[in-house]
């Protein structure tokens, strides 16, 4: 699993019939030092109900299948989590809202 | 899921079995912050009907084997819809509906 | 997939059982310029692929137990087609 946060969506009304009502939202890699975005853009498949500007966690390859939502479906990457705090080593990095 | 430009297509007579039928598309992967086309591609698989100038997003490895048609070929990367539009940062960076050229590199 | 230039050859007498019958090609893929890029690449041959071909390769190890019809290979790199011509941005490249 890795860190991300949400900014922006993708629409596509032609797409694969088991894509259909799934959110796609694009989402940037974030650095786990300094919380900042750090990579390129990438989409993907929210089944949390993630919004912009939230950092996520998410997970790629036959991993991202294994949601209810989205088992046997095309997907390679997938939002499974909205993130509310981050300790590590006892100190707290990150709160929502902070970034 | 990867995003790219679909800019062409590829012909073979003598293939595996498991393309047999395959549309098979050259896409040049699209920077998402910058929407600008990168020289890297892929070959990828056509399950949605897309077609040159079109942008489109897929996936790779076995979630490429995933739809009913697509299972049927022995594909790495297959596009799995046409992009509509693109909201980044609360702005709208890409809208196929006010596209004026998307071939421009006929000219 | 990736359009790739068979190179060359590459002759094992001792390998991994489930490779035993297959030719093994040396690639190395090309840009859409038709230009080699990258380093020199051993994948298993599917398609009765010739030195100087220009073939597509699949980089998927799912997708090579599907095109070997073998369950159990472990295979990274596979030729699973010769090309004939591709059209990139308006042009067409015949292959041979």
């Amino acid at each position: 699993m890795q860190l991300a946060k949400v900014i922006g969506s993708v629409i596509s009304t032609r797409k694969c019939d088991r894509l259909e009502g799934m959110k796609l939202l694009v989402a940037i890699p974030i650095d786990m030092d300094t919380f900042s975005e750090k990579g390129a853009p990438f989409i993907a498949v929210d089944t949390v109900g993630a919004g912009e500007g939230e950092i996520v966690m998410w997970c790629g390859g036959s991993s991202s299948r294994a949601t209810e939502m989205t088992t046997n479906k095309p997907v390679d990457a997938t939002i499974i989590g909205i993130v509310d705090n981050v300790d590590i080593l006892g100190k707290r990095v990150f709160t929502k809202g902070d970034v | 899921m990867i995003v790219g430009r679909v800019t062409g297509n590829v012909v073979s007579s003598n293939k595996s079995e498991k393309l047999r039928n395959a549309k098979m598309l050259i896409v040049q992967t699209v920077d998402l912050s910058t929407m600008e086309m990168k020289d890297d591609y892929q070959i990828m698989i056509d399950d949605v009907g897309a077609g040159v100038g079109d942008l489109v997003f897929g996936a790779y490895g076995s979630s490429s084997r995933q739809s009913d048609t697509s299972k049927q070929f022995a594909s790495d990367y297959t596009i799995y819809g046409i992009i509509d539009s693109v909201d980044l940062r609360g702005k709208r960076t890409y809208d196929k509906a006010e596209e004026e050229d998307p071939c421009n590199w006929q000219k | 997939m990736k359009l790739s230039k068979v190179t060359g050859t590459v002759v094992s007498t001792i390998k991994y059982g489930r490779y035993q019958g297959y030719k093994l090609l040396k690639v190395r893929h090309l840009n859409l310029e038709g230009w080699t890029v990258g380093e020199e690449l051993v994948a298993l041959d599917m398609a009765d692929a010739g030195v100087g071909d220009i073939v597509l390769t699949n980089n998927d190890g799912g997708a090579a137990k599907m095109i070997t019809g073998d369950k159990e290979i472990i295979a990274g790199l596979t030729v699973c087609g010769v090309v004939d011509s591709y059209t990139w941005q308006g042009r067409t490249v015949q292959c041979h």
